[in-house]
């Protein structure tokens, strides 16, 4: 019995001494921070009038706000963090408030969710086909708020819709690319997980390199990851050892040791997400864009106009969503020649000329 | 302990007991206090709002009742998991398994419930819990057979079978358990509607049923330690296997029980997750669930109720740090900062070194003609 009390003691005597430590500091900061809370809701009358009258109830549905949840760390160079970029463009256009959150596992997905919903945030962004299912889930619950979710084709409900970037034509004009830039008749593509619009982006890569090089041999490998470095690193340069000369990745974060080990071994890589000439420019023979921070731009513009429709949105190459980076890493000439045929293709996919597949299961 | 315990009047037994339990809740909330307070000085060292923070994590935590329903779905695995780690503690083993054996639940269950003959409610979220704890039992009595027949540590055993379930599943639903209308997302189908676990609505808060299947499954093993042979058994193997062998316990099978068991409770854990919260099987599904059961049972020095308010408190701090990270803009890690702090106080104040200190400061402070030596 005398064990127990002389342990609280000394717990009872720390916290004390910490408590007070702690609280000299908090009445310093206290004065600073209260006027920077009573300055929030001073911003809230301007953007009224474009709202649609049906929410006129609440008069705090006025004020944009934006919340954004990411599977991955917002600092990822790749799928998230562009993702997460479009925030800042978000304040600024539209005077959004924003926040965000970042790595949340599908635990959390629904407790992300409704902390959100239920903190006034009246746009909320899940990033990733896999928010699918919880924003229609938890989308009938909370009638005044729009769920938009990234990167996936069939979500459509009265407060809720995917945004689906049409990536398989632009990965079709990678692989157009990737075909007429190989010497040795072997090229390469490393992705990350086997998700349904990666495998079509992949399969799509490989229509591309064989509408140009028929007789081309296409290497498809899927990591398991999206964020292994070295695992992505050693599988480019298993490739490059069987003389594949142009790899193409789709692997976000890990992506950037399939650019390494191009740029090692002195063949050439197309990128993915941004133009990432910058990493090795003498390896990076182009990137695949595939801007989630204008896709995100455009969505919540098109909610700001009251343009919502519930309905799957398409995002194609004649938007700034989807493109190709200038070609790099190749002489002046040879680059003309891609760039000329990859605008001639461009041009048939947009007049409907060339229609490139949604494949979703994997060719062997 | 039970010597004295049989000379003293019921009452006073009762009334000792009650004055233990409360010396107990207010240690730990000390803790829990002094862990939030060099958390909060952490924070402010970061240049973070204190108050912003503190603010979301209390709302995100016990706030609203909707906050209070999000720390009860995140308290769920870890509460069931962590009964199962407590149990085979208590027969001193160490469960390290307790996420393979939450992921073979789940699977076991998935399987029933997805692939199974479509089943009405009450007898579909049974079918899944049995199915669960049939996965989890068999997932646990390996290592247990292991360590009572081959004599292998029960550490290392479970610890790596958490990669063999987790492969598994991760083959599982990339393969065979893929949903096709998923079109290659590596996740299973949902559990249809009549399987899954609902949340009860009492007096305007929400309840999982998950949570009080939780609270049902903790004062069964509170009567099966104290009131069966059994639970005699597997507390005196955990005081000294040796003694129990004197005592003519059956070493070997009541090793094998106890960690079957406890597998068992994280399989149903694993079930309690995707019937009340996922629905789907993923080989994300777990963010370490086991290894969180790991401290609640810890914390909760492995008893059932000591386990229950360890399990409430961390599922609080992941829904409140979770929120702390969205509405307050702190950086993701800090709810882990929070954990982790609280549990290293906590471990620290029950250290010897702690509790040597803390004796001689108080002969020091009763008596000081002792301490001035």
């Amino acid at each position: 019995m005398r064990m127990p009390n002389a342990r609280l003691a000394f717990v009872a005597a720390v916290s004390l001494a910490l408590l007070a430590a702690c609280s000299g500091g908090t009445a310093t900061s206290a004065p600073t921070a209260a006027p920077a809370e009573s300055a929030a809701p001073a911003q809230s009358a301007a953007p009224a009038a474009s709202q649609a009258p049906a929410e006129s109830a609440a008069p705090s549905a006025a004020a944009l706000k934006v919340a954004l949840i990411l599977p991955g760390p917002a600092s990822d160079k790749g799928f998230n963090q562009s993702a997460y970029e479009a925030l800042a463009e978000l304040q600024s256009k539209y005077g959004a408030e924003t926040a965000y959150t970042e790595s949340v596992a599908p635990n959390e997905f629904e407790t992300a969710y409704r902390d959100y919903a239920s903190k006034g945030y009246n746009v909320i962004i899940g990033q990733g086909f896999e928010f699918g299912d919880i924003a229609a889930k938890v989308a009938p619950d909370y009638p005044d708020v729009k769920f938009l979710v990234t990167n996936n084709p069939t979500l459509a409900a009265p407060n809720a819709e995917g945004l689906q970037p049409s990536s398989q034509d632009a990965a079709y004009l990678a692989g157009v690319v990737a075909g007429m830039a190989t010497k040795s008749g072997k090229v390469g593509g490393i992705a990350g997980q086997q998700f349904p619009v990666i495998v079509a982006q992949m399969e799509a890569y490989k229509l591309g390199v064989l509408s140009v090089r028929p007789d081309a041999s296409v290497t498809l490998t899927y990591l398991g990851t999206f964020d292994d470095v070295a695992k992505a690193k050693e599988t480019a340069q298993a490739m490059i050892s069987t003389g594949i000369d142009v790899i193409y990745h789709i692997a976000d974060a890990a992506g950037v040791g399939v650019i390494q080990a191009a740029d090692a071994g002195n063949i050439l890589v197309i990128g993915w997400g941004k133009d990432q000439s910058a990493l090795a420019p003498k390896a990076v023979l182009t990137s695949q864009i595939v801007d989630q921070k204008e896709m995100i731009v455009e969505a919540v513009g098109s909610i700001v106009d009251g343009k919502f429709s519930g309905q799957p949105q398409f995002y194609g190459l004649d938007t700034p969503v989807l493109g190709l980076a200038p070609i790099t890493a190749v002489d002046a000439t040879e680059a003309a020649k891609i760039q000329a045929k990859v605008d001639e293709v461009k041009a048939a996919i947009l007049s409907g000329a060339t229609k490139v597949p949604f494949i979703t299961e994997p060719s062997k | 302990m039970t010597a004295i315990a049989g000379t003293v009047r019921r009452g006073d037994a009762i009334a000792a007991a009650a004055v233990r339990m409360a010396r107990a809740t207010v240690a730990n909330g000390l803790i829990v206090i002094l862990g939030l307070l060099v958390s909060a000085a952490l924070l402010a060292l970061t240049g973070a709002d204190v108050a912003a923070a503190t603010r979301a994590l209390v709302e995100g935590s016990v706030g609203s009742p909707e906050a209070i329903r999000q720390s009860l779905i995140q308290a769920t695995p870890i509460l069931i998991a962590g009964l199962g780690v407590s149990f085979a503690l208590r027969a001193g083993l160490v469960n390290i398994g307790a996420d393979g054996q939450l992921y073979m639940g789940a699977l076991f269950a998935v399987i029933v419930a997805v692939y199974g003959p479509p089943l009405p409610w009450p007898i579909a979220p049974v079918a899944m819990l049995v199915a669960a704890t049939v996965g989890g039992f068999l997932w646990g009595a390996l290592p247990g057979w292991m360590r009572a027949r081959l004599g292998m540590s029960e550490v290392i055993t479970t610890l790596l079978l958490n990669f063999v379930a987790f492969w598994i599943v991760s083959w599982a639903v990339h393969d065979p358990l893929h949903d096709p209308m998923g079109g290659g997302y590596p996740w299973t189908p949902e559990v249809p509607a009549p399987a899954r676990l609902p949340v009860i609505r009492v007096a305007g808060f929400f309840l999982p049923s998950g949570l009080l299947l939780g609270l049902v499954l903790a004062m069964a093993i509170s009567f099966v330690l104290h009131r069966t042979h059994f639970g005699f058994g597997l507390r005196v193997i955990g005081d000294s296997p040796q003694a129990a062998r004197w005592a003519g316990i059956d070493v070997s099978r009541l090793t094998i029980a106890a960690l079957a068991i406890s597998g068992a409770l994280a399989g149903i854990a694993g079930a309690a997750e995707l019937a009340g919260n996922q629905y789907r099987l993923s080989d994300f599904f777990s963010p370490g669930f086991g290894f969180t059961a790991l401290v609640v049972a810890l914390v909760g020095r492995a008893t059932p109720s000591g386990t229950v308010a360890a399990a409430l408190f961390f599922g609080a701090l992941a829904a409140g740090g979770g929120s702390m990270e969205r509405i307050a803009q702190v950086p993701a890690s800090t709810g882990l900062v929070v954990q982790g702090t609280v549990i290293a106080i906590l471990v620290a104040s029950r250290s010897a070194a702690a509790r040597s200190f803390s004796y001689r400061l108080r002969r020091r402070l009763v008596r000081p003609d002792v301490g001035a030596a």
